[in-house]
């Protein structure tokens, strides 16, 4: 029994042997024959199919780079009006009653505060309580003694993040009564 | 005499009759109309470049900007079931949003769909079932959001393509 492959010469007759080497060139012949039935219906079927029109539009888009800080919680005042129990000195007050929000999409961002009162004659200190995990990294806390920028919260990276601002007074017996007023600045910076 | 000039007669307007008869003839042609099926998409221009400026403190999604300043117009012959699909060029990087809204009056619009992640090979739906006809100067809308914690984008060319098809 001999074999013999079919070209692309060869007739699609089917052939009219019943040899057993005849039936396989049948097979062969049917089988190519589906394949050429099966390209003509795929070739329709894509005609059908594949009709349509095209056109396009040409997109320019950017993010520039943002910087956004905001307070929740207005003007706020602290009263040392009571004694420390044991010290029998003014006790410190403390108010966290206002909040830090801030939104960045750069690097290596920070976050500074700084007060313009740089000759209070009370003490007063300020620092981040319950940040936003992932959000930056909280500083140590800050007492202000001058005007300058003091790091509040470092290591902030294309977040959004938000955090208690503690403010803490703190008053000398011997710097009898009076008051201080502080406007208290919040920047978002590069580190 | 009176017959001989009646069969006369006769004789002449016979002759008329089969003259007319003979004088009419006619011609046919075979005229064969074809319209094949026609589609046609087209746009008005190139929308102004989407730049996110601006956020809320303590918000990670940026403020969107939005651009409506183009149009589609549409022709098809097909029938009433032709779909126009949209994707991009390439996919955007995660944490950027790009959303299309393609008006329609004589379909289906999808609304707003977001195209972010549509390409070649997953092109969006944005107005299905749209009937035979014309359709012109149709509204495009784009929106373009970012998330803070995606970072900026420098400028960044991206191609849209819509394609009218059954």
């Amino acid at each position: 029994m001999k074999l013999r492959r079919i070209t692309g010469t060869d007739s699609l007759q089917p052939p009219n042997e019943t040899t057993g080497g005849a039936m396989k060139t049948q097979i062969l012949y049917i089988a190519r024959k589906t394949t050429k039935t099966l390209v003509a219906v795929l070739t329709m079927a894509a005609g059908l199919y594949a009709q349509g029109s095209s056109t396009q539009q040409s997109l320019i888009l950017r993010v520039m780079e943002l910087n956004k800080i905001g307070l929740i919680g207005g003007s706020l005042k602290l009263t040392i009006d009571k004694l420390h129990a044991e010290l029998f000195a003014p006790a410190p007050v403390v108010n966290a009653n206002t909040t830090l929000l801030w939104t960045s999409n750069g690097e290596n961002k920070k976050i500074t505060v700084a007060s313009n009162n740089n000759n209070s004659r009370y003490a007063l200190r300020v620092a981040p309580q319950e940040m936003s995990p992932g959000a930056g990294v909280a500083a140590p806390e800050v007492s202000f003694s001058d005007n300058k920028n003091h790091d509040f919260i470092v290591g902030v990276n294309r977040s959004a993040g938000k955090c208690v601002i503690k403010f803490s007074a703190a008053a000398d017996v011997a710097k009898g009564i009076g008051s201080d007023t502080h406007v208290v600045t919040f920047t978002i910076t590069s580190s | 005499m009176k017959k001989s000039l009646v069969t006369l007669a006769l004789a002449g307007l016979s002759i008329l009759i089969v003259g007319n008869a003979f004088a009419q003839t006619s011609a046919t042609q075979n005229v064969t109309l074809t319209v094949n099926t026609v589609y046609k998409i087209s746009t008005s221009g190139n929308p102004s470049s989407m730049i996110v400026t601006t956020g809320t403190a303590g918000t990670d999604a940026l403020s969107s900007v939005s651009d409506n300043s183009t149009t589609y117009s549409i022709t098809q012959n097909f029938g009433n079931t032709v779909k126009l699909t949209a994707n991009l060029d390439a996919a955007l990087s995660a944490g950027y949003v790009l959303q299309l809204n393609m008006a329609s009056s004589r379909g289906t619009s999808a609304g707003t769909v977001d195209i972010s992640n549509a390409t070649s090979g997953s092109a969006e739906n944005v107005v299905t079932a749209v009937n035979r006809g014309a359709d012109a100067g149709q509204m495009i809308t784009y929106t373009f959001s970012a998330l803070a914690s995606a970072g900026m984008l420098s400028s960044t060319n991206k191609t849209v393509t819509f394609t009218l098809t059954n």
